[in-house]
């Protein structure tokens, strides 16, 4: 039987340390990042479990799907486990891939296993009650939306040589969408995908004058700034800031929940945190049961008096 | 508005998806998901496609909506709800062998729908209510060989291209596409009307146009994957320590720094 190659494909760094975290440590693996020069790769990148790497400046992390898959394909049509994010860049080349090169997809996976030589994906569903278990036949390619919970780095995975690094330029697709006015200047602050430390605003911050106060915590104590879907679509914080089932899946070993009830869609995007912390004034809120402690008190209050002891630290 | 490409003759097609509404999503029974015994609905998020169509329509950008759903035959349901709200005609995909299809077969089957149609705008929710996988809508466009626009937020059709904003992560972008095209919509900017109690009444019986995957000339791809097994994760009984304003600003204090001067 042919060997399981798995292929990972990362719009970013972070990304790519958290995607591994998912691939069967068993299985020679070759790591896609896009958005990056070779030379600009991190050591930290540079020594991650798998035994290529290969940098694609030219692709931009939110390429379209019909710019990004005609680069990827051949790559993907010749690995058996091809593991991708689920950001909307992510999912859209998956349904691109799915229907151009007429492969099954999964989704929402957590985990990835093999077992006597077939390929299983755990899917966590109601609310994390259960797992759903799938199994890929084997030698059927498939397509994998990952939810990664541990990345990487925090395993102890063990490693035979050191990274082949290459760079690889080559055909990319033409876009049909005109971006007439993009937005200046980057997201700013720590990316959510593998931070270490999150700090997640939602309704009971009450406003989008309050989202600067959690941003200067989030500064101060490296952490990376996290929201909730209501946060995103009242426009008080980007997209780029969404955790859970639409947004970014994180699992930090700290998340501090300001004013977020803990909606299943929420859940599905953090559940797997270290330590999660809740402000939150309802102590019966889903994400209290979830907490490990459970600051019963109004979101402001705390944060302004947290950000003083920061600032007279 | 620019009126170089009349709008007479644009239909634009909504995918309408029935899924189970009101919280519970899927039902364990006999050691297996089910969806039986769930009530379900339109996605609300559809609701918001059908609505950003029908104002399409009402501004003269379009003559003609089109509901299209996949499902079995009780998604009529979510399709009488879009002609309700004013759709002007609903088709239905529907088939036992398409129990079950993966994306790669609902995104066929929306597309050849789409394509009899005779719409240049599919007009789709970014995900579903239900936990899918939010790659239809890509699928779809490569099926059709259109491009895609995802996550658009507001939008109008101006000779024959479409101009909207969406977000893909790096914050709002104004684009453009040329028409036929595949969008899929956020919540946030169109809120859907309420339909009136008559226009419920009036479309309760309407028979939506039905195809089969044969009709279409569609047959299921094998799918490669399957559902082994259904295991319950065991939910350690948690119980928080709760702490006050004070001790809570001390403890959050001591976690933040503690990890600072860790990295
Ligand atoms: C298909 C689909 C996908 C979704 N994807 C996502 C997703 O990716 N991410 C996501 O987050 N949501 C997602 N949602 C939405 C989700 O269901 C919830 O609506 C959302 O997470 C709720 O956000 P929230 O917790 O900020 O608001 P709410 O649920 O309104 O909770 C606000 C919380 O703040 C508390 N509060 C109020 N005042 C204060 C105060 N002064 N101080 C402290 N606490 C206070 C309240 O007690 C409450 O617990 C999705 C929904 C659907 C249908
Ligand atoms: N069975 C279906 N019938 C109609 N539309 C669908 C169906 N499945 C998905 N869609 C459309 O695709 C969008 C995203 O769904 P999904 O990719 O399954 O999360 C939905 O909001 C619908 O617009």
């Amino acid at each position: 039987m042919a060997e399981t190659r798995a292929l990972v494909i990362a719009p970013d760094e972070a990304s790519a340390d958290a995607l591994l975290g998912l691939v069967p440590a068993e299985l020679p693996t070759e790591l896609v990042v896009l958005d990056v020069a070779a030379d600009d790769l991190t050591p930290a990148t540079r020594g991650l479990p798998a035994d290529r790497i290969v940098a694609v400046p030219q692709l931009p992390a939110t390429s379209d799907a019909e710019v990004a898959g005609p680069f990827l394909r051949e790559r993907v049509a010749s690995a058996q486990l091809v593991v991708l994010d689920s950001s909307q860049a992510g999912r859209d080349l998956a349904g691109w891939l799915a229907v151009t090169l007429d492969l099954p997809l999964v989704w929402a996976i957590d985990a990835l296993r093999q077992v006597d030589g077939h390929l299983q994906a755990d899917r966590v569903v109601l609310g994390g009650t259960y797992r759903l278990v799938h199994e890929i036949d084997p030698g059927t390619p498939s397509l994998v939306l990952g939810k990664p919970t541990q990345p990487a780095s925090a395993q102890d995975r063990p490693r035979s040589a050191p990274a082949e690094v290459v760079e690889e330029t080559g055909e990319a697709g033409v876009s049909r969408v005109r971006v007439l006015e993009s937005p200046d200047g980057e997201i700013e602050g720590v990316p959510l995908a593998a931070a270490r430390t999150v700090l997640s605003v939602g309704r009971g911050i009450g406003g989008p004058d309050n989202v600067d106060l959690f941003r200067q915590i989030a500064a101060r104590a490296g952490a990376a700034l996290g929201a909730s879907r209501v946060a995103v679509d009242s426009g008080w914080v980007s997209f780029a800031h969404q955790v859970g089932q639409t947004g970014t899946a994180v699992a930090p070993d700290l998340y501090v929940a300001f004013g977020i009830s803990g909606a299943i869609q929420h859940l599905a995007g953090m559940r797997g945190s270290g330590s999660i912390i809740a402000v939150n004034t309802d102590p019966e809120a889903p994400m209290c049961r979830l907490a490990e402690i459970v600051v019963n008190a109004d979101a402001i209050e705390v944060a302004e008096g947290l950000l003083k002891r920061l600032a007279n630290r | 508005m620019d009126t170089t490409t009349p709008a007479s003759g644009t239909t634009i097609a909504v995918a309408v998806k029935h899924v189970p509404v009101g919280g519970a999503f899927l039902r364990v029974q006999s050691g297996g998901l089910t969806r039986d015994g769930v009530s379900h609905g339109i996605d609300p998020l559809n609701e918001v496609a059908v609505e950003w169509a029908l104002q399409a329509r009402e501004a003269g950008a379009a003559d003609r909506v089109v509901a299209i759903s996949l499902g079995p035959p009780a998604a009529v349901d979510a399709l009488r709800r879009a002609l309700a709200m004013g759709a002007d005609e609903a088709v239905l995909v529907t088939d036992p062998t398409f129990a079950g299809a993966d994306v790669r077969a609902t995104a066929r089957a929306l597309a050849a729908a789409t394509e009899r149609s005779g719409a240049r705008l599919l007009v789709a929710g970014y995900e579903s209510l239900d936990g899918s996988s939010g790659a239809v809508p890509a699928a779809v466009a490569a099926s059709l060989g259109w491009p895609l626009v995802s996550r658009f937020s507001a939008g109008a059709i101006h000779g024959g291209a479409l101009r909207a904003t969406r977000d893909l992560g790096a914050g709002p972008t104004t684009i453009e596409v040329d028409l036929p095209a595949v969008v899929s919509i956020v919540e946030g900017h169109v809120t859907p009307r309420f339909p009136k109690l008559k226009d419920v009444v009036r479309t309760r019986s309407v028979q939506p146009t039905t195809y089969s995957g044969a009709d279409l000339g569609l047959s299921l791809p094998t799918s490669g994957e399957r559902v082994v097994d259904l295991v319950e994760v065991a939910q350690p009984p948690r119980e928080p320590t709760i702490l006050d304003l004070e001790a809570g600003i001390e403890e959050l204090f001591a976690r933040l720094t503690q990890g600072a001067s860790r990295g």
